[in-house]
């Protein structure tokens, strides 16, 4: 017990040196800190005002109101840009290291190879989206607070973390095809492109693609679910889906890395 | 106990050929052509604990794959190979704690930021104690004489203070094997000679084994009594350094001084010339002739003085290479 708690110590450790050299980094350029806000103001406006039309046409969207609504897109989009900054880009670096061999650095430290892929860097450069996205959270918060079930609120927590450990596993066995098709980026963009369907309510949607939205693509867990739960609209089965998925995918990126470890065939020098 | 030993090491890459422009891109596509490069063919050796042996072979040869199968980057497709007692390719951790690889052409430091923050990532990730860490970083920064840069962005650095830096976080954990890929690679004569300089002084204080890949023929002559040669994925050479003139080199060269100007075209008619540019003649000699040509010389030509010399190294290296013979 004691090795793996001073392991799991080290790691966070490590983790925390990373997040200090990515701020660093990102401090290097201090024209970028300037234009943090602009882009994710606008794409918050468009989206308002999308959803400000349908809303004058209909009263509920697949059962949702307004406010539900925009705290579902709050949430969703919240998790959203955590997972990317944290996540997202460094597979999406990983995809380019095993294209120009510079995985070797990663291969040749004495830590596991997977956590320095996934955790090197932090994109501190969303800050303003995550600001953006939060402020609609908190201000839709307020307007659907009467319908939040906060004894639910354990298992909001859970599903908001399981939205993190699937959709991190669920990119990741894509991420590691780059073993194969070297540039496997593609793949990691047309997940990331139809992960927009999860700001909706998911009653919009036919069952057949509910069901391949939370199986297959489990972009509901990004968003949906955990907000659905919070506001009753969503029963306990879908806590123990979610721990089966988790364990689902966790076996498969674990077998796609090792055998993909194996055909790594890093870049000549 | 070999601190590196291999057996007849595979490693082989399947790779496929494209046509040049768009219409090869499309055939490409379509129909792939295949064919599998012998990147490391039955290779196998021992180096001992603290030896400091240089690896070379033309491009394409074979020598970054075999340091990377060592180091474990690559899974071979057959042959054994133990580093120090492990199986690289096992990738543990105390394994990885033991070993460096540095390869001139890729770099570990972070690109935006001072040399001094990956310093002082390697030293968490090598779980490298306090004090050791500070009595390997002021040395090594001391003997590659880059204090005034630790602070600088890396992107800023020259080729020359960047592979200095380079080789200090490959260093900082006192590493036992060390296998260097071109370490001298695009940097100037002075530069080159520094880094020779750390590394044999690195090789003697620290007993650390080393395996050197270069092209520039100086370091290896400089640096390793044992070379070995690699060509189309088969090692052709292992030996003493001097064993590849014996071998190899069959002749040698005569130098002479003329105290008076001669015809080159008469000249170059009657003794083997390499070069000349007067007043420096140099003559081509196979071992066995050394005394007739050289008394022939002394006769026939204005000789102010005269020497006998082996032939560089880099030539018969080259001409080894050019030539393909190693029988």
């Amino acid at each position: 017990m004691k090795p793996l708690v001073s392991e799991i110590r080290r790691y966070l450790r490590l983790w925390r040196l990373l997040l200090r050299l990515s701020l660093s980094e990102m401090l290097m350029f201090r024209i970028n800190g300037l234009l943090f806000g602009l882009a994710p103001i606008v794409w918050a406006a468009t989206v308002l005002i999308f959803l400000g039309v349908i809303f004058s046409k209909v009263k509920t969207l697949g059962g949702w109101s307004l406010w539900e609504t925009v705290f579902l897109l709050g949430v969703s989009e919240t998790v959203f840009v955590v997972y990317w900054a944290s996540f997202l880009i460094n597979l999406r670096n990983f995809i380019n290291e095993v294209r120009t061999g510079r995985f070797d650095q990663s291969l040749l430290k004495p830590i596991n190879s997977r956590f320095l892929v996934s955790f090197r860097t932090l994109d501190f450069t969303l800050l303003g989206s995550f600001i953006n996205s939060l402020a609609i959270f908190v201000v839709s918060l307020a307007k659907v607070s009467d319908q939040i079930h906060f004894s639910r609120l354990p298992g909001f927590l859970f599903l908001l973390a399981a939205a993190y450990a699937i959709c991190y596993l669920f990119h990741f066995i894509f991420a590691s095809l780059a073993f194969w098709v070297v540039n496997a980026r593609p793949f990691l963009d047309w997940i990331f492109e139809i992960a927009d369907f999860g700001h909706y309510p998911a009653g919009i949607y036919p069952p057949s693609l509910r069901m391949f939205f939370t199986f297959f693509i489990p972009i509901l867990f990004f968003g949906y679910f955990p907000t659905a739960f919070l506001l009753g609209r969503l029963d306990n089965l879908y806590l123990g889906i979610a721990i089966l998925l988790i364990l689902a995918l966790s076996i498969i990126s674990r077998l796609v890395w090792r055998a993909g470890l194996q055909r790594y065939q890093s870049a000549s020098s | 106990m070999a601190a590196i030993s291999v057996k007849h090491l595979k490693k082989y890459y399947r790779v496929h050929q494209k046509e040049p422009g768009l219409l090869g891109s499309l055939k490409s596509l379509v129909q792939r052509k295949y064919f599998n490069v012998e990147a490391a063919n039955d290779v196998s050796f021992e180096i001992k604990e603290g030896e400091l042996v240089g690896f070379i072979g033309p491009n394409g040869a074979g020598k970054t794959t075999t340091l990377k199968c060592l180091s474990g980057l690559l899974y071979p497709d057959a042959g054994e190979v133990q580093v120090l007692g492990f199986n690289p390719w096992d990738r543990k951790q105390t394994f990885l704690k033991q070993i460096s690889l540095v390869m001139g052409q890729k770099n570990q430091l972070w690109w935006d930021l001072p040399p001094i923050e990956t310093f002082n990532l390697n030293k968490e990730i090598y779980e490298v104690p306090d004090a050791q860490y500070k009595k390997t970083l002021d040395e090594l920064v001391q003997l590659l004489e880059v204090e005034d840069v630790l602070k600088i962005q890396v992107r800023k650095l020259s080729l020359g203070q960047r592979m200095k830096c380079e080789l200090i976080a490959a260093l900082l954990h006192s590493p036992k094997v060390l296998f260097l890929d071109e370490p001298t690679i695009g940097l100037d004569v002075v530069m080159q000679k520094k880094i020779r300089d750390f590394i044999k002084e690195y090789n003697q204080k620290h007993q650390a084994t080393i395996i050197l890949t270069s092209h520039y023929m100086g370091d290896v002559e400089e640096l390793c009594q044992r070379i070995m040669i690699i060509d189309k994925g088969q090692l052709v050479f292992d030996g003493q350094l001097s064993e590849i003139i014996q071998k190899y080199a069959d002749h040698k060269l005569v130098s002479l001084i003329l105290n008076q100007a001669v015809d080159p075209k008469v000249v170059a008619k009657i003794f083997p010339v390499k070069e000349f540019v007067y007043p420096k003649l140099v003559l081509m000699v196979k071992r066995d002739q050394i005394a007739s040509t050289t008394a022939r010389a002394l006769e026939q030509l204005p000789v102010a003085d005269l020497s006998i010399e082996e032939a560089a190294i880099e030539d018969i290296i080259r001409e080894l290479f050019t030539g393909k013979d190693y029988a």
